[in-house]
């Protein structure tokens, strides 16, 4: 004989039911977000069809190095994007010290990230002499999913001819 | 007592679980196993802390397929219970210590990737943990005079 199900079981069904839904509506949001922001921040370095939107400069005082570089940042996607750069000192590595600037984008919104960099013990004959100059660039995609890249600026001081 | 399951429907209950399972927790996570591999074989080494192997995957896969299947068998009894709900136990386990509790990292082409979503995570794994408490929770209300309605309410 078939019971007829309680209003408690029907409820937690409904809960079920609920957890579920929502399950997948913020996942393909996240994945939406992600897949836009991740098309927004390769394309200013100049991948895929968007115009590159970085700009970098160095300039020489002694054995000192300033690097300044402009990153402007549009949000494509569904949830507000963090992004922040800092230095790392890793073992072997230049000393460099970094203004650290963060920003909080919110959906379609724009902003330009102002990164200040003073790298010692560089030579302008000769670069870096191979040793890494490491930062970590950190993209939030605020509040699920927080993605830390740790990549070599080496390659911006150069040799000055 | 329960309503009455044939053991045509059981069986046939049993081998979707062991399809559906295997697909889910052995098969997908294999080939992203594969996939990492291809990226950078130094990457799987990185991931984690070494539990994101094969052998983590086939032993959790058999562990969730075994008690799911055992579970549809059961479907009727009181002993499926317990055996669905550790399925989804593991389930949330086996999701939670795949990606490290919610933190990736890994190393490729020069770069170092450090992946973090613990809120993601826990809402991947709130679905399993939610129908691992419902089970025993529906079982007692559906068998218990404090799940049903008064019958002088009724009409």
């Amino acid at each position: 004989m078939k019971t007829e199900q309680s209003t408690a079981g029907r409820s937690l069904r409904g809960v079920s039911i609920v957890i579920t839904l929502l399950s997948v509506v913020i996942f393909a949001t996240i994945a939406y977000s992600a897949y836009e922001d991740s098309v927004g921040i390769l394309g200013i370095f100049g991948q895929g069809s968007s115009t590159p939107a970085i700009s970098a400069k160095t300039v020489y005082q002694g054995s000192t190095a300033m690097v300044s570089m402009n990153i402007t940042l549009h949000n494509n996607g569904l949830y507000p994007l963090a992004f922040s750069i800092s230095c790392v000192r890793s073992p072997g590595a230049l000393n460099a010290t970094c203004n650290n600037p963060a920003t909080s984008i919110a959906m379609s919104q724009t902003a330009t990230v102002h990164f200040l960099m003073n790298v010692t013990g560089v030579a302008p004959q000769s670069g870096t002499g191979g040793r890494p100059i490491d930062v970590d660039v950190n993209v939030t995609l605020n509040p699920f999913v927080s993605l830390k890249v740790t990549t070599d600026l080496s390659g911006l001081v150069g040799v000055v001819p | 007592m329960g309503e009455y399951v044939s053991w045509r429907s059981r069986i046939l209950g049993a081998a979707f679980a062991a399809a559906l399972n295997i697909f889910v927790w052995v098969v997908v996570p294999y080939f992203l196993y594969s996939d990492l591999l291809k990226l950078e074989p130094t990457a799987v080494s990185a991931a984690g802390s070494g539990i994101f192997s094969l052998d983590f995957i086939y032993t959790f896969g058999a562990i969730i397929t075994g008690l799911e299947v055992m579970g549809a068998l059961t479907n009727g009894m009181a002993v499926s219970v317990p055996l669905i709900s550790g399925g989804y136990i593991a389930s949330a386990y086996f999701t939670y210590a795949l990606v490290n509790g919610g933190t990736f990292a890994l190393e490729a082409a020069g770069l170092k990737f450090a992946l973090s979503f613990q809120p993601l995570l826990f809402l991947l794994m709130l679905p399993s943990l939610f129908s691992a408490f419902k089970g025993p929770i529906s079982f007692l209300l559906e068998r218990t005079e404090a799940g049903r309605g008064a019958s002088d309410l009724a009409g």
